[in-house]
């Protein structure tokens, strides 16, 4: 049976500046100055914000510039939207609330951009002189391909799928269908990229990533051209689920919805034992539907082979694996709750592989990134009559997601209706003040905000109080051991009721003793 | 980037993308997305040079590292 798919996104921003000299600014220095402007810019949406350096001097910004890329916790910003900040690799990394529903984790990304843009704008208003900080949702350096930094998505598995995926095959067929579903979700879903060849020119590819996925898993993130459809961290959500980290998706913005819900249809019906649709090479599949985008028609026309015998386009293969899906979906064989929206959002992917199909742009371009971004280059080569391996196309690529509105292409296009990434700017705002209803991340997230004095440490699966504000306070640990723990429909009414830690602790441990009430899950 | 990956490419010098859509909006919108995409092209990359030269700018804004 599907476990509910929980989903929340990690990725590293295209951290860069440009001081007024004209001299660049390193990632590290430029991810540390937005850090440390991270707590009065969440504030100003209305959230609270913990950090190591919280509580020392009760001011922002000193321990950051006193840090290092070493420094142990990755200088981690906690909000008491559930949501994370830090620097990874010398670059601003955002972490998102994890969350079912695939308009939330659409919303949730976009949050962390206005977040990290709100706090750029202020380290560039307190920086001496004329210096520009950029963040941009680029996952590849301007000038080396080999320099890619990823945005991660993790969701809630079975136990039994992840051992099948990545430990002992038990079910080939079924590695055979997850890897043939992303080898075609990442280009569809992906955010398009002009990837220079080895001697000179470029072409466009659909996912910024592919040329860097050569191997069906790997452990390591971070071996240029060397990285895996499927990553074998190991990481276990809670006693019973496990933690499936996929490091093969652009940022892509526009499509972020479609994309998780997706993929929480395609990991359910794996959960199922679905094993149809399989390709013979989800590699070669991934990059031939990547980088063969026919540009003097908009279609993409490049076929691969099934182990069926059949040949099949990117936009064919969606539409059908889609079709398959939302028949699985109708008949419940996946769940409403384990794929929320499935029924609304599924229809909408597979119209937008019509488009595809027909070679239709501008249709598809209102919800995929790639679409979306060829028809602006379009619009730059034909203004400058220059070619795509260009610097200024490269460089119009690359800010394309730029945070900034007045550089972000992206922000503008939406802001004219031209593009719609199915949540509105009021619901990603939402996500800055509260975490989502369903998760644990909104039960540390109000614990932080109500026990603000008293915390002591966070991480992921627990957060430390202390009992009074003295240094050598005793520690009281609350724990968040499964991805619904501490949520809201069960614990808003004890948190909010709980006069200090104290009496939290006891009041946790008293339900957690309390004999569980027995809850059945709907089945056709 | 391997020979594998990228032997099966030709160079595509400049990109031609047809203004047609199949689906049924007319021509009138097309040229109306396409005009808006053209304005909001033009603004944005000046707005990415920040006074520098493409060259520059590719330049002096590297991501040395990543995962």
């Amino acid at each position: 049976m599907p476990v509910l798919k929980y989903g929340g996104r990690d990725f590293e921003l295209s951290t860069t500046g440009v001081d007024r000299r004209g001299r660049p600014v390193d990632s590290f220095t430029v991810t540390c100055e937005v850090l440390a402007r991270l707590r009065p810019a969440l504030e100003q949406f209305g959230a609270k914000v913990w950090s190591r350096s919280t509580r020392p001097l009760g001011a922002y910004g000193y321990l950051y510039r006193d840090g290092s890329a070493h420094t142990a916790d990755c200088l981690r910003t906690w909000s008491s939207a559930g949501q994370c900040f830090y620097a990874d690799m010398s670059h601003c990394e955002c972490c998102t609330a994890a969350t079912t529903d695939p308009l939330t984790f659409a919303a949730q990304g976009i949050s962390t951009l206005l977040a990290v843009e709100r706090a750029r704008q202020l380290a560039e208003q307190e920086a001496d002189g004329d210096v520009h900080y950029a963040l941009t949702t680029a996952s590849v350096d301007l000038l080396d391909p080999g320099i890619s930094f990823g945005p991660h998505v993790s969701l809630q598995v079975s136990r039994g799928l992840w051992e099948d995926l990545l430990l002992d095959h038990r079910h080939p067929a079924i590695l055979g269908f997850v890897t043939s579903a992303l080898a075609a979700a990442v280009p569809f879903f992906g955010a398009g990229y002009i990837l220079p060849l080895r001697d000179a020119g470029a072409i466009y590819s659909l996912s910024s990533r592919a040329h860097h996925l050569t191997k069906v898993q790997t452990l390591t993130t971070t071996e240029a051209f060397g990285r895996g459809l499927l990553n074998s961290r190991r990481e276990r959500h809670g006693h019973e689920h496990e933690r499936l980290h996929l490091i093969c998706f652009d940022f892509c913005l526009l499509s972020a919805a479609l994309m998780f819900s997706f993929v929480q249809c395609v990991l359910a019906a794996a959960e199922e034992g679905f094993c149809g649709l399989n390709v013979f090479d989800p590699l070669d599949a991934l990059h031939t539907w990547s980088w063969q985008m026919d540009l003097a028609t908009g279609r993409l026309p490049a076929t691969v082979l099934l182990v069926d015998g059949r040949r099949l386009s990117l936009p064919g293969y969606i539409r059908v694996l889609c079709r398959r899906l939302l028949q699985m979906c109708e008949q419940r064989l996946i769940p409403a709750d384990v794929a929320p929206r499935a029924t609304e959002l599924l229809p909408r992917i597979i119209d937008l592989a019509a488009y595809a199909e027909e070679g239709s742009l501008v249709r598809c371009s209102r919800h995929l990134g790639w679409a979306s971004k060829i028809l602006w280059l379009t619009q730059l080569c034909n203004q400058h009559g220059v070619s795509l391996d260009d610097a200024r196309l490269r460089l119009a690529d690359h800010d394309f997601g730029h945070t900034d509105p007045a550089r972000g292409a992206v922000w503008q296009l939406w802001e004219r209706g031209l593009v719609d990434p199915l949540v509105d700017r009021a619901a990603a705002v939402s996500c800055l003040t509260s975490g989502p209803i369903e998760s644990r991340d909104w039960g540390r997230g109000r614990i932080l905000e109500k026990f603000h004095a008293y915390v002591a440490d966070v991480d992921w699966s627990f957060i430390d109080l202390r009992t009074d504000a003295s240094r050598w306070s005793p520690r009281l640990r609350i724990e968040f051991p499964s991805l619904d723990s501490l949520n809201k429909a069960c614990f808003e009414t004890l948190i909010d009721a709980a006069n200090d830690p104290v009496q939290l602790s006891r009041r946790l441990a008293a339900q957690r003793d309390a004999p569980e009430p027995q809850l059945e899950r709907s089945r056709p | 980037m391997t020979h594998q990956q990228t032997r099966v490419h030709g160079r595509i010098e400049e990109p031609r993308v047809a203004d047609v859509d199949p689906a049924g909006a007319g021509p009138s919108l097309l040229q109306q997305q396409a005009a808006a995409y053209g304005e909001i092209a033009r603004k944005a990359l000046e707005e990415c040079q920040q006074g520098l030269s493409a060259d520059e700018a590719l330049v002096r804004r590297r991501n040395r590292s990543g995962q």
